[in-house]
Parts: C-alpha cells; structure tokens; sequence
C-alpha cells in the first residue's frame, strides 16, 4: 500500500509542477539554512569537549570588586594553584599558563629567519598530563622539565624549519631568551579555545616562578580534579586558602571555578589576558538566537507547505472524495498525504544537502568558521539532519494530513462543487505569522546595521585614522629605538611618534585610585605607559594643564600622569584644580597630575567609558611605536617604515596594526550578528513570498469563474488586481501591526547591551514595513494580474 | 435489503428549515433494479447518498442486510458499505494520477486483498469490460464512455452486492450511454446485482423493474 501511495504522490508532485517547485524550493532552502546552522552550533558547542579530562577540568577565575564594579577575569595569581594542590584534597594536579608579554607578539629568530607570533605561552609541564596535547617528538615527563626548553607545534615547526628535524636546535625569542626545542605537539584543533604555537617551560620566567604571591593575578590556572571531587565545594576550600594567605584590606578579588566545558560559551563577560583568547570566545546567547532563527526558519517552511497544501485543497477533496466513496478510511488517508509530505521532504533534503555544499564557503565567511564537507557528513550531523526532516514532516504534514482527510464525500454525487475554500483562517493565521516573523527579522537587520555604524562614526574622544602602531619589543637594545624613531621622523609623511605600552581598544595594566583621604573609595583605572607626544598622536582634547613631560630617571621621587575626566572627577576637583595634585593609590611614588584629557573610548561600546591614566612611571615596558601619518598612499609609506624599521631593527620581524582596524575589531561579534540577521532576513522574505505567490496562484485559479464573469459584465483590469490581491495585502497589514510592538521588545532589549546606543526611530518600523508590503504587492498582483488578463470566455466554460 | 423508515432531510437556513427528504418510506428487495427520477432539487442525490451511508439522515431510521445503520459507529459503517456498496458517479471520478489498472485495484487495497488476488481480481475485471489494452493508461487518455467503464469496473471489483449510480450515463452521447445501461441490465440479471440509479431520461429507466419518482423531497408515486 506504501508503495501505492508513493508512486500516486510521485505523480502528483510531477503533475502540479508549479506546486511541487515552491514547495521544494521553500523546504529546501529553509533545511538548508536550518542546517547550517545546526552545524555552526554543533561545532560552537563542540570546544575544548576533546580533551579526555575535561569533565574533571576547572580554571580558575577571580572577580575583582573595586567599590561596587565587578570585573571577572581568567586569571589568577601564580601561588594559588600550587597552594590548593598541597593544601586540598580532591585536586590531582594544576598547570599555570603565563602569555608571553601579556599576549603581545613575541619575535622568534632562528638564523635568519624573523617570525612572529601572539601564540607563545609559558606553562608547568603538567599542562600535557591535563590537556590531550599529543606529543608528535620527545618524551612527556621531560620536554618541560626544565628553565629554556620549549615545544611546537607542527605547524609552527614547519614555519620554522620546513622539514628538518627541529629537536635539539635552538631559537631566541625577542631578542635576549636562548631556548632549546625538546619536542613537537600536534597543531591544537580548530575547535579548541587554546591555541599556543609555542609552549616554554614556566620555570624559563624567573620572575613569574621563583616568587609566588598573592596579588599579581597574571596567570591563567587550570585544575584537575580527582573523580567524583564537588567542585562547589572546593570553591569554598579555596576562598578559605585564601583567607588564610591574604590579610582583609589586601584581598580585593574572590575566586571561583569555571568548568572547562563552560569555557567557549559562558565567558563572554570576563577579560581575557591568559592563554585562552577573547577572539576565539563564542557566546551562549549568540547560540540562542541562532536556535531561534533556525527554528522560525524551518517553521516558514513547514508554514509554506501546510499553506500550499490546503490552497490546493478543492482539487485534493476531490481525491478525498472518491477514495472514501470506494472505502478508504481516514487513517489511509493520513497515510497518503504523510506520504507525500515525506516524499517532498525527502527531495528537499537531497537539494539542500547540494545547497549545503555550494554555499558552505559562503557560510564560513558570513560566520568566520572552517567547516569542511567532512563536518557534514559526520554521523552525527546526518542523524540529526535526518531527524530535523523526520520532525519536519510530521510537523507540516500535520495538517495537510488531518484537514484534507476529513473531507466528506457526499458532495461527489452533487452535479458541482461547493466553491468556497475552507480553512481560509487557518490560512490566514499562516500567512500573519511568516509575514509578522519577516517584519521583525527586517527591523533586527536595520537596527543591527545602524547601531554598528553608530558605534563605527562615534565620537571616540580621540583620532584612530592613519595611526599605525609599530612593535618595537624585539629590540635589542634603546640605541636600537633611538635609531627607528630617528628613521621613521625622516619620513616626510609621518607627523608625530609616540612610545606606548598599549593603545586604545587594546586594554592596558589594571590599576585603581582613591580618594584622597579615604583609602577605602577606589576606582579601577587603565593605565599606560607612554611618551608626551600620545597627546599629539592620539589627537586628544587636551582640557586642563599640558602633556606629560619627558621621563627623567628611574629614582625619581614622584611621576607625571594625565588624567580624563572620569578619574579627575572621582577625585573631586575640577579639571582645572586637578593640575599638580596627586592621585593617590596608582604608584608607589606618588603620581602627579600635570593634565586632563577629556573623556575618550578606550574599550567597546559596550562599556561606559571608565578611568584612564597615561603615565611616564617606570613600571611598564613600551613595546609600541605609535606612528601618526598624513599620507593616503599607505602601501608606499609602509614600505618606507619598513625600510627604516629594517635598517634600525635588522633581527627583527616588521609587525604592524591600524589603530582604526584594531577598533573596528572590537566589533567584530556584532558585524558577524548583523551579516547573519541580514541573510535570514532575506531567507524568511524569500520563502514567505513563495508562500504568498502560491497562495495568490491558488486563490486566482479558484476565482477563475467569478473573474471571467465579472469581467464579462465591464470590470477593468486594475480593479481585478485590486480585488484578488486586497485581501493578502490586509494580512500583511495585520503581520505588520503585530511585529512593530514585537520587533520593538526585542531590540530594545537586544540594544540594552550597549552603553551607548541608538535611539529606536519610527522609520526602522516604517521601512521594514514597508519593505514587506512592496515585495508582497509585487507577489501577489503578478498573480492577480495574470489571473485579470486571461480570456473570460476560456474561464468561464472549464467550468 | 434495504428498508428506510420515516426519512427526514432538512438544512437549516436561519430559523427555517428546507427540506431536502421528506417522510420517505422506502423498502428495496435484494436483486431489483430501481431507477429514481424526478426534476432536478427534488432530492434524488441526497436519497442516494443516504442508501450509500455518505451521508445521514436527520430523523427517521435506516436499515440495511438487517443493519441498523444510523446507530453503527463510523468504522463499522465505512466496513459495511464498502464491502457490500459499490458507486459509479456521472463525472467518472477517477483518479487522474492513477492508471486504468490502479484506479481498477484501489478499493481492493482498502478491503485489504492481497496482491496476488487484486491483480487477478483486476485482470478479471479488464478482460470482462474488454479494456485490457487501456489498462495502463490515464483518465485523461479515455472517451468518456471508457471511462465510464473503468467507473463501473472499479465499483464492482469488490464484488459488491449494490451498485448504487448517479446519472452514470449524464456526460456519455447515447450510444456510449446505451452500451452502460445495457451492462447495468446484465449485471442486474446474470450477476444479480441490485442496482439503484438516479437518472433523467425516461428511457433509461426502463432499464430497470422499478421507478420512484420523487418531488420536493416527497416520493410522488411509484
């Protein structure tokens, strides 16, 4: 009987070509992207879950609270693990990672070859024990044992050597550290939070091994818990050890544990300095939405085809009829139409398994990923892929099932058919909501569109265009610096040069002030280390007193800083009394305000601008030469940097950033968010429309008679149109009407990320509206059209 | 076979009621051949759809092979009918995505023969009507005289015991309609099948032993 109702389905797809292609088309493309998705998720979901232990992995994380602000970071001081380690039970072993120079890049010579790279991490040799990091040369008990021995990766050891044997060579790093290669790891997986290219024994880091304490929290500490270890409780073990190491008025951070399997999805609010990068962080509520588009996907597409269906709902009771009449039951009938929702589901699932793999490239681009035809066709995604069509087509073969199977057929023996189409509120019902769901997709892409472009022509506070920052931390030596900035001040287009340890949208060393007088009433401030001329580079708004000035010596009783306005505020003098009073709380020696710039975004939007202080204190390095230009032609100028550059710095690899790309970076999630929203957007408009260019097909075939007629009695053609499309035209109305308040909410909402955001105009409603009503009139009056042109006279006797 | 008692058939348009059958009394013996006539509106399609069980009465009681059916559930009464009734329609109502032969087996698939036995009861049926050269192709490819015979053979694969028809000659020219009233006779008389036909033309009932002339929903006489 299956076979039966296969074969009659087959020929009817074949005979309602037009049917049969927007339903494939629509179920195709909504599994598609449905997939896609699933597939994006599934690998989003899969980091770091290869790691044998990982069930039993924890880092340990600290929030630090300074007066009401909470910042949680991922790393921690380098005596705490080894004091849980003797201290507590239930821990089997720890590691430490440090990232060279606090994940800046780090220069690698090897004769003559220059490398760099951000991925080098200091680290106890449990690391291999705790992590699955295969070993490809050397032994695991010894390639880390002791200071100046280091390991790569594959990928890195082929950069390096190209297919000699790098075990046993040597290679120095920024310069001064001779280190030797004992060993080969297997490059980490794409999937994988960490991503080292280079692991060095911790020990090699005198200042980072030999003393343990308590308060420089730079390192990023993993546990290995024993089986069947409460982690809850430990937590509380900890905080306890800690108590007991660090005096009250000292103990500014609380610690916690965060399980490995929560590291990819769950850190989206902690600031990242260790060994796992912010930019390969993904984000659970990003996961979320991506669920939600995927499911209002599929469920257009299993709207458009329960809509199709019952369009054609007089031809089929027809069938209906007659099958009851010779004795078919309902449950045959059921039976029937779930057979060829089956089958239309099944030749969707084959076309969009080909469109998978035509657009895949796309994808990855639009969501930054490497998935390959492999990840596809892994059991998994095939089982599941399977069990989305097996969900599909129960789903959207509901109701073509239960209402088509319920015909009764004693209207066969009448000599015409009633006309009217039932179910039309169903319909209706169906139409509203794809519509009211491509409305609110169409607001989110506009809203997420201008609210990146606001942040992008934002007032910064300060100038990022043609500032190029330049590393200088492989010098060998201050001569080496004097040189470079000599060459670069030769270079007709460079206007002014500032040293710098770090820049804007880049962080800087976290520090705190308080007011004068109350030891107790701090505020969290991003210092960085500079020379006076940041002013001038940075184009800030000088609003009180001068730029630092220029760095004496080392034993100095006092240093300079400048302050913006957050930080003189909290302090409680205006800018103006500001000049030559102390901040009391940054530096040992007291730091001295010689000026006050205003108030500038050194962090995303996301944040509310906080305290920040650039200073001339010896406490940092200045590994950044900032370079600003006045030239657009960019590639002849970098050629003459990189010509000074080599000149000065002859060991040394030339590496550069933008300022202005580095800032745009920072919305890089966001970018990413929109691209998506914007391509669904025109997925879920795409497959409504189908849905609606059916639907109007249907609704003219049906009306046929009545269009001959009234045209045989003088209606004109545009009031034809005018009748058949009205009533969709209405139900876009209502979908409209309904999504404005909807859409609304969850921007709302969604912009409530945002420190600085957008004000939600009327005009986003308006457009996205009207959008949806232009391309549903162009839809339905090529319908309509086509129906009020046709010959009257051929309608009326079909009938 | 077939006793109706005290048949009332009304839809109700606002507060009055239009009746479609009114206080029909009917008793059909098993083996006769019956032709209903009468102006179009005047009930006949309804009164067959009642004996055919598509459609229920709303007073009055309906007894078939000493059967109760108005008081049968749903499923038992599509079991009965479709053992015992076969239907032939003036539009054919073939399935148009299925072949001569298909549209000739569906009801054997819903009585549940297997496919050994519908293949052979089909073949019978082909080789009876002489069609079996069409047997694999569409509706569409037929006059509407063959069609009619596919029609008929689909309604008596079963091997049903009451053919009911509905003006089964109405779209046919009048050779072709001939031709079916003249298999009706010889179904009636050889197969002893009990024939109810609603028709039209005075001439074809005269096929039959027996006419019921109805108006207004009355039977006017017999």
């Amino acid at each position: 009987m299956l076979f039966q109702y296969f074969k009659l389905s087959w020929r009817n797809l074949l005979k309602n070509r037009q049917f049969s292609l927007l339903n494939i088309l629509g179920l195709s493309s909504g599994l598609a992207i449905a997939l896609l998705l699933l597939l994006y998720i599934r690998d989003e979901k899969s980091f770091d879950q290869y790691h044998e232990n990982v069930d039993r992995i924890q880092r340990i994380c600290l929030t630090m609270n300074y007066d009401g602000n909470e910042r949680k970071v991922t790393t921690a001081p380098n005596s705490i693990g080894p004091a849980i380690l003797e201290n507590l039970s239930g821990v089997k072993d720890q590691v430490r990672t440090l990232n060279h120079n606090f994940g800046d890049i780090a220069f690698i010579n090897s004769g003559e070859k220059q490398i760099s790279t951000r991925h080098l991490i200091w680290a106890d040799p449990s690391i291999l024990n705790i992590f699955d990091i295969p070993l490809l040369n050397g032994t695991k008990n010894e390639v880390l044992s002791a200071p100046g021995k280091v390991i790569l990766s594959d990928r890195m050891a082929k950069t390096i050597f190209g297919d000699e044997d790098p075990v046993g060579k040597r290679i120095k790093i920024d310069q001064y550290l001779d280190v030797e290669i004992t060993g080969i790891y297997a490059d980490f997986p794409q999937n994988s939070s960490m991503n080292p290219e280079i692991i060095g024994s911790f020990n090699t880091m005198e200042w980072a091994s030999k003393e343990l304490v308590w308060s420089n929290a730079s390192f990023e500490t993993f546990l290995l818990l024993e089986q069947g270890t409460d982690s809850k409780l430990l937590e509380q073990q900890i905080e306890g050890l800690v108590a007991r190491n660090v005096a009250q008025e000292d103990r500014y951070y609380s610690v916690w544990l965060q399980p490995m399997r929560d590291l990819h999805l769950h850190s989206t609010e902690m600031q990242f300095t260790g060994a796992v990068v912010a930019s390969k962080t993904g984000d659970s509520r990003q996961i979320n939405l991506l669920l939600i588009l995927a499911l209002i996907i599929l469920g257009i597409a299993a709207t458009n085809y329960m809509n199709l269906s019952t369009a054609r709902s007089l031809a089929q009771s027809k069938e209906v009829g007659i099958n009851k009449a010779i004795g078919a039951h309902r449950s045959h009938l059921i039976t029937r139409y779930y057979v060829e929702t089956f089958l239309l589901v099944g030749i969707s699932m084959i076309i969009a398994a080909l469109l998978i793999f035509t657009i895949l490239p796309f994808f990855n681009q639009v969501v930054d990923k490497q998935l390959s035809i492999q990840d596809v066709l892994s059991p998994k995604i095939i089982i599941s892929s399977l069990a989305v069509g097996g969900v599909l087509t129960l789903l959207s073969g509901l109701y073509p099932a239960l209402y088509l199977s319920g015909f009764q057929p004693k209207f066969l023996l009448n000599t015409s058919f009633r006309k009217q189409s039932t179910a039309g509120n169903f319909r209706k019902a169906l139409v509203i909501t794809q519509f009211s769901a491509s409305v609110v997709l169409i607001v989110g892409t506009i809203v997420c569109y201008k609210q990146i472009q606001f942040i992008q022509q934002k007032n910064l506070g300060f100038n990022p265009e043609q500032v190029i920052a330049i590393s200088t931390a492989a010098a060998e030596d201050i001569g080496q610096i004097e040189s470079l900035r000599d060459g670069f001040s030769s270079i007709s287009s460079v206007e002014a040069i500032a040293r710098a340890q770090t820049y804007p949208g880049k962080g800087g060393s976290g520090r705190s002030i308080h007011i004068p007088g109350y030891p107790e009433k701090v505020l969290p401030v991003t210092t960085n280390q500079v020379t006076p001329e940041i002013v001038e580079v940075l184009d800030m708004h000088i609003i009180a007193g001068q730029t630092l000035p220029q760095r004496s010596h080392k034993d100095d009783p006092f240093c300079s800083i400048i302050l913006n306005q957050k930080a003189v505020k909290f302090l409680g003098y205006s800018p103006e009394e500001a000049i030559g009073k102390e901040a009391p709380g940054l530096f040992q020696k007291p730091a001295i305000i010689t000026g006050v710039v205003s108030d500038f975004h050194f962090n995303s939007l996301h944040q509310p601008i906080g305290a920040y202080a650039f200073h001339n204190n010896f406490t940092e390095g200045r590994p950044y030469m900032l370079v600003k230009t006045n030239t657009s032609n960019i590639s002849d100028l970098l050629s003459q940097l990189q010509t000074a550059f080599k000149k000065s710095l002859p060991h040394s690899a030339f590496v550069y950033e933008f300022l202005s790309q580095e800032i745009e970076q920072l919305y890089a999630g966001e970018k990413r968010t929109a691209k998506v929203v914007l391509l669904f957007s025109i997925l879920a408009i795409l497959v409504a429309c189908l849905g609606l260019f059916g639907l109007a097909a249907f609704t003219s075939e049906q009306r046929r008679k009545e269009i001959g007629i009234r045209k045989v009695l003088g209606a004109s053609i545009a009031g034809l149109v005018q009748l058949l499309s009205v009533d969709f035209i209405r139900l876009v109305f209502i979908a409209i009407l309904i999504s404005v308040p909807l859409s609304w909410w969850l921007m709302h909402t969604w912009l409530e990320n945002y420190a600085y955001k957008i004000e939600l105009s009327l005009w986003y409603f308006a457009a996205a509206g009207l959008i949806t009503l232009l391309i549903a009139i162009q839809t339905v009056s090529f319908q309509a059209i086509r129906a009020a042109i046709s010959n009257p006279v051929k309608s009326i006797r079909t009938e | 076979m077939i006793k109706l008692e005290k048949i009332y058939r009304w839809y109700q348009t606002g507060s009055t009621r239009n009746f479609v059958l009114r206080d029909i009394n009917l008793e059909i013996e098993e083996g006769s051949f019956v032709s209903i006539m009468g102006p179009s509106g005047s009930g006949k399609s309804t009164l067959l759809n009642v004996i055919g069980m598509l459609d229920q009465a709303d007073e009055g009681s309906y007894t078939f092979m000493d059967q109760d059916v108005f008081r049968l559930k749903e499923k038992q009464r599509v079991e009965l009918y479709k053992k015992h009734i076969g239907f032939v329609f003036q539009a054919y109502h073939l399935i148009d995505e299925l072949t001569v032969f298909e549209n000739i087996e569906t009801p054997l698939i819903y009585q549940g023969y297997k496919g050994s036995e519908r293949k052979s009861i089909v073949s019978d049926m082909l080789d009876r009507f002489q069609i079996v050269g069409k047997k694999d192709l569409f509706p569409n490819q037929l006059s509407g005289g063959q069609q009619q015979l596919v029609g008929i053979a689909r309604a008596l694969a079963g091997s049903p015991k009451l053919l009911l028809a509905d003006e089964p000659t109405g779209n046919l020219n009048s050779r072709q309609g001939e031709e079916i009233m003249d298999l009706f006779k010889k179904l009636n008389e050889e197969d002893k099948v009990t024939i109810i036909q609603v028709t039209h033309s005075e001439k074809n009932a005269t096929y039959g032993n027996r006419i019921i002339n109805l108006l207004d929903g009355r039977i006017e006489q017999e």
